[in-house]
């Protein structure tokens, strides 16, 4: 079967992306799936995360997977074929870059595909250095996006049995903002939430998940609580933004407003997408101190 | 007094499994009638999975103001304190609004 890609792959196109592959039954629609990159003419950073989960979630289900792009790809930093090379996004799946000039681009990081038990050291190590030399800011000072971001390696271990996600981040420097995408292919949030409150909807559940404390005494343990924590710290503390879509559901926290908002999609999104938009103009320089703690 | 310097016995203050073992650790302690500080030398952030199990849970055991009385934290920074003050406060609230009626 071929799978052509929305010309414009963002958030808002990779419905039809993924209706085209994944059928009513939640299975992929064929044995093998020929992706033609041809039309592609932009792709967001999200959009990398995307097609990583999708490649993930189809190679798990032993699904032939091939890629077609035109041989000559243009050395334009706004090709999105070059952007997809220069991520090694080309490398990771096919085993090497299309161009032998493919780099990373010193405002993302690599295409990375993370698992639980190295996410830590991942985080502290090669995120944490990136944004901290892309914002020239002391890693300390970042200690509370660090922690955010372990909140959702927490919550992909907690809901997700594959422990692995699918990562990519880019800094725009004109817009003082950090685009940070993540994604599993597990069973999603919902059904999780849905073990303790059976009648919600995809979307009625990601609401659930947010809330403080909604449980923390069944096993994942942590429902709600790390999702809070990271709701807390990315909207009202960074006056950033924040997307979840997890199997049909889809919740949006945007700064400014007093609630999120939640909705449920007729696309299936295979496991769960956060998109962390963080304003860097909030991000502040935090001097080494301790602080003693009183109850 | 018992003094637990986290990282001597965890890399990190970050999974539910991380949390158990400073968890065992204070329990043994608090069950000896003994005073437990916790020091977070070398540690800059904790998730809130870590203080769940760690700290959140000793709330199954012990009472409040028990731990309020006799567990001190050292060494730790305003994200830490910020982590462990916010889920005492709302787990503490959340149990004394538990009503139990015999069915």
């Amino acid at each position: 079967m071929k799978v052509t890609l929305p010309y414009r792959l963002t958030r808002e196109t990779m419905y039809q992306l993924l209706e085209r592959v994944i059928d009513r039954d939640l299975f992929p629609k064929d044995k093998e799936i020929d992706f033609d990159f041809t039309s592609l003419s932009f792709i967001e950073p999200v959009g990398v995360t995307i097609l990583s989960n999708l490649f993930e979630w189809l190679k798990k289900r032993d699904i032939r997977v091939i890629i077609t792009y035109q041989s000559s790809i243009s050395n334009d930093k706004w090709n999105p074929i070059k952007y997809l090379d220069d991520s090694m996004f080309f490398k990771r799946y096919t085993g090497r870059t299309l161009n032998d000039d493919a780099r990373v681009r010193d405002t993302t990081i690599p295409l990375e595909i993370v698992t639980y038990a190295n996410s830590y050291q991942w985080l502290d190590s090669s995120l944490m250095n990136w944004l901290s030399r892309t914002l020239n800011i002391t890693k300390n000072s970042l200690t509370d996006i660090k922690m955010c971001l372990g909140e959702i390696f927490n919550n992909i271990n907690d809901h997700a049995q594959e422990n692995t996600g699918c990562i990519f981040a880019q800094h725009y420097p004109a817009n003082n903002k950090v685009s940070i995408a993540i994604s599993d292919f597990g069973v999603g949030i919902p059904n999780n939430i849905r073990k303790i409150n059976p009648s919600l909807s995809d979307g009625e559940a990601l609401g659930k998940a947010i809330e403080e404390g909604f449980t923390t005494k069944t096993n994942p343990r942590n429902l709600g609580v790390g999702l809070h924590t990271l709701v807390k710290n990315v909207v009202e503390h960074n006056k950033g933004s924040l997307f979840i879509h997890s199997n049909y559901g889809i919740l949006n926290c945007i700064s400014g407003d007093t609630n999120y908002t939640f909705s449920n999609e007729d696309s299936f999104y295979p496991g769960t997408l956060i998109e962390i938009n963080l304003r860097t103009d909030t991000i502040f320089e935090i001097e080494e101190v301790e602080e003693e703690f009183e109850w | 007094m018992v003094t637990i310097n986290v990282l001597d016995h965890v890399e990190h203050c970050y999974s539910n499994q991380d949390g158990a073992i400073i968890k065992s650790i204070i329990i043994r302690a608090l069950s000896n009638n003994e005073c437990v500080t916790i020091s977070f030398r070398g540690v800059d952030g904790v998730t809130s999975s870590f203080v769940n199990t760690a700290l959140i849970e000793l709330l199954d055991n012990f009472d409040f103001d028990l731990i309020k009385a006799n567990v001190k934290f050292v060494n730790s920074s305003k994200q830490i304190n910020n982590m462990i003050r916010s889920r005492f406060r709302f787990e503490v609230n959340r149990r004394k609004n538990l009503v139990k009626v015999l069915a």
